[in-house]
């Protein structure tokens, strides 16, 4: 078998992640508020979720964004809070393969975790067509965009953000997303190592460095760890 | 420490290109190599290491309703296994501590 892209695998794609898809706008709207919270204007923020399509790294760069902006912990953070497209990325290849490479560059733009996940359990069941993969991004994507577009116009409209809870979205979907990935000594390793180190970093070293440092520790400590065992 | 600050547009810019970087590079690097199991546990490990490193601090310095949003969000997903819905527990964990304390 090798790899098509149609426009019938979209929509297999498209029908797949309809009902994860719903979740969407809501995590839309609490980024659309967060960002309104955090100053961004309407146009930022819709160019963010346009363009970055990743939720997890919107939210994680909302407290660095001002006037000046700190790229490099900017920038780290955006990677390393997007690094597992990496291995997702990697995942797809030799399905991908035969495909010319403006395809599989194309097509990767709206890769996100659900989107591969229901497009690589398909693949698992006889789906060749990355069209698959593709389509259900592009129902993500435009759920992001409405939920994130609803968030914005409400923003304004909302009363004091702590007592809405507002400022704790972020770090409860992030605790929610570890949650789900938990592996037992795989994951509790690297994340002890990276909350401890973290941790130290933030009391004695100003600005985001510290999560760049606790990530970096988290990081080698998973490598570190497997070799020493 | 200081560092380099630009300004909102080349930020915005600059986080588009590493993002899409992170979508394609995998793919690029098998076509030429297979990912080493080095790299694959180093990025396994950093992708869940970055939201600690986000997480701890806040919880540690937050207030009472931030220390609970996150212990609720941990006991919600345990329970239902959806993280926008072990999400929205968490947050209605601390408007329910702001509104009682």
């Amino acid at each position: 078998m090798t790899a098509t892209f149609s426009l019938k695998g979209m929509l297999r794609g498209a029908r797949d992640i309809a009902p994860v898809s719903m979740f969407v706008v809501p995590f839309g709207i609490a980024f659309g508020i967060a960002a309104s919270q955090a100053g961004l204007s309407h146009l930022t923020s819709m160019l963010m979720s346009a363009f970055v399509f990743a939720g997890a790294s919107q939210f994680a760069a909302l407290p660095l964004w001002g006037d000046y902006i700190p790229i490099l912990p900017l920038l780290f953070i955006t990677f390393a809070v997007n690094a597992r497209h990496i291995l997702m990325s990697a995942s797809l290849y030799p399905w991908m393969k035969a495909l010319p490479w403006t395809t599989k560059l194309g097509s990767l733009t709206l890769l996100s975790d659900a989107n591969f996940a229901l497009a690589m359990k398909a693949h698992e069941k006889g789906e060749w067509d990355v069209g698959h993969m593709f389509g259900g991004g592009l129902v993500l994507w435009t759920t992001w965009l409405i939920g994130t577009a609803i968030g914005i116009t409400s923003g304004e409209f909302l009363g004091d953000p702590r007592a809405l809870g507002l400022d704790v979205v972020m770090i409860t979907f992030f605790t929610a997303l570890l949650a789900g990935s938990w592996k037992g000594m795989e994951t509790l390793i690297p994340w002890t190592v990276a909350g401890i180190v973290a941790l130290i970093a933030f009391y004695t070293i100003d600005g985001s460095w510290y999560i760049i440092i606790g990530a970096l520790a988290g990081g080698i400590a998973g490598v570190l760890r497997h070799d020493g065992a | 420490m200081t560092g380099l600050e630009v300004s909102m547009g080349l930020a915005l810019t600059l986080m588009v290109a590493v993002t899409y970087f992170t979508r394609i590079s995998g793919a690029v690097v098998m076509s030429f190599i297979p990912l080493s199991n080095k790299v694959k546990r180093f990025l396994s490990a950093i992708s869940g290491s970055v939201f600690v490193a986000i997480i701890v601090p806040a919880a540690v310095e937050g207030d009472l309703a931030a220390k609970a949003a996150v212990i609720m969000a941990v006991v919600a997903s345990i329970f239902l296994r959806n993280a926008v819905l072990a999400m929205l527990t968490g947050v209605m964990s601390a408007i329910l501590v702001r509104a009682v304390i």
